[in-house]
């Protein structure tokens, strides 16, 4: 039952079939035989599920979220203890769910992969030489590794989504506000989002209601998406010399694949993608600069090298750059409302690239072309839905993008597509 | 600004870094202000 969707296993302890006891042992179980090599827990807890509608299904959280009773390190030497359970925790409790796990997470969810952390870095379930993404490290790689079924990330520029194309799995960051932060560590807080990483579009979007109802994200799952108008932003990507090929085959077969299930693919101009790169760097620069100042003061020597460098190149800003960041993103804001205004989701990839190689970040932080942070900046919501896999075994991601608010629109797309489209069975690495 | 400046405003902050640290830190720094700096929009900072 372990492999089977978080709804069915809560059907199944209903009914009698399996208690949460069984599935706990069985969770503990499949991390001890394969989280050596995987590297993705960093807290194991001894939890009693609540009663609820999905009692006893574990499962994880990244180490930036407070889980009651369980210590939050945010991935660094600089962070000790932990406030009130966040609420985005408290509700999955609520509704029965164990929060087994504290999860690794790139330090204060900013850069990575880093060997001066408390812990390795998580290391990618289809291949052990490359990295998971970032930050939802721990979690990409726990769910691709078949963990846990969900785990909570935060996405901040593309932390939920792009671990998870990484990693081949779900990642789906709701818009904007609508799961309360609360219980999270800050880092750009106009930016940052908590959403779910989950092996499967249902799990993801069920996760999502239970902690935002109001986005009713499971909804619409099983209803045909024929009729529905596709905006799909080639030119934001293809022509981009940091997008590998393969990406761009793989967004033409996935926007072939949307047109077989009937609904009508556009090609859609968003605006330049490199303004909209800074200025959202800008701000989430400025803001971890003013998040991180004081503890960077006390605690300098406890951070990573990486972070610390990191985090101190937003004093160079001014109150002008972000200004105008910000209206950069205020008018990204408004042409993609335009444009969802006669689509019902736009379609680009999550990444330009399959994972690259731990040996790529020897010398240090690696810059990694992705298409994830102007959506960040805009509060949509959006959706990582693994499209492909590379000749070399490394999955990729298709980024869907709504409408504010329109997450169940999201998952019914999303989910059609991966009802659809390839299946890649589960990576051998750490899974034998 | 330059790397002395950057790395005074730093230590303004409060921040213990040391020059080699700084100056280690400044090539992202700069970057991080060339692209601030090309934004569109009137520069009044």
């Amino acid at each position: 039952m372990i492999d089977t969707t978080i709804r069915e296993q809560a059907a199944a302890m209903a009914a009698g079939a399996l208690t949460a006891r069984d599935l706990a042992e069985a969770t503990r179980d499949r991390i001890a035989a394969r989280d050596e090599l995987l590297r993705s827990v960093v807290h194991l807890a001894e939890v009693e599920a609540l009663e609820g509608p999905m009692q006893g299904v574990p499962f994880g959280v990244k180490d930036i979220l407070d889980v009651d009773g369980q210590p939050t390190r945010c991935g660094s030497h600089a962070h000790e203890g932990a406030g009130p359970e966040a609420t985005a925790v408290a509700r999955l409790r609520a509704a029965g769910m164990v929060p087994m796990a504290k999860l690794a997470t790139y330090e204060y969810a900013l850069t990575g992969p880093a060997w001066d952390q408390p812990n390795l870095p998580a290391r990618n379930p289809w291949s052990p030489d490359h990295i998971t993404g970032g930050s939802s490290s721990g979690s990409a790689a726990a769910v691709a590794g078949g963990l846990f079924r969900v785990a909570l990330g935060t996405d901040t520029g593309g932390s939920v989504r792009a671990p998870a194309a990484y990693c081949g799995i779900v990642g789906l960051k709701p818009t904007h506000g609508a799961v309360p932060e609360d219980g999270c560590f800050p880092l750009s807080p106009s930016l940052d989002v908590i959403g779910p990483l989950a092996a499967c579009v249902e799990d993801a979007a069920v996760t999502l209601e239970l902690m935002a109802p109001e986005t009713r994200a499971a909804a619409a799952l099983e209803q045909d998406i024929a009729g529905l108008h596709i905006g799909y932003a080639r030119d934001w990507f293809a022509d981009d010399p940091a997008c590998a090929p393969e990406v761009v085959r793989a967004m033409d077969d996935t926007a072939a694949l949307l047109s077989q299930l009937g609904a009508r693919i556009k090609l859609v101009a968003l605006p330049d993608y490199a303004p909209l790169e800074a200025a959202g760097t800008v701000i989430l620069q400025a803001e971890a600069w003013e998040v991180h100042r004081e503890r960077l003061a006390h605690r300098w020597e406890r951070y990573g090298v990486d972070a610390r460098r990191n985090l101190v190149t937003g004093a160079v800003l001014e109150p002008g750059h972000v200004a105008r960041a910000r209206a950069v993103a205020r008018g990204f804001r408004d042409s993609v409302d335009a444009l969802l205004g006669h689509c019902a989701a736009l379609l680009t990839p999550t990444t330009l690239s399959p994972a690259p190689r731990f040996s790529d970040f020897e010398d240090g932080p690696v810059w990694t072309a992705m298409r994830t942070l102007p959506f960040n900046m805009s509060g949509h919501p959006a959706i990582s839905v693994p499209c492909a896999m590379t000749d070399r075994g490394l999955p990729l991601g298709a980024q869907l993008v709504a409408a504010h608010h329109g997450e169940a629109q999201l998952c019914r797309l999303a989910h059609a597509l991966e009802q659809a489209g390839p299946h890649f069975g589960t990576p051998a690495f750490g899974t034998r | 600004m330059t790397a002395e400046d950057f790395s005074r405003r730093l230590r303004d902050a409060g921040i213990p870094v040391s020059e080699t640290e700084a100056k280690a830190a400044w090539p992202a720094a700069q970057r991080l202000l060339d692209l601030a700096n090309q934004l569109p929009g009137r520069r009044d900072d």
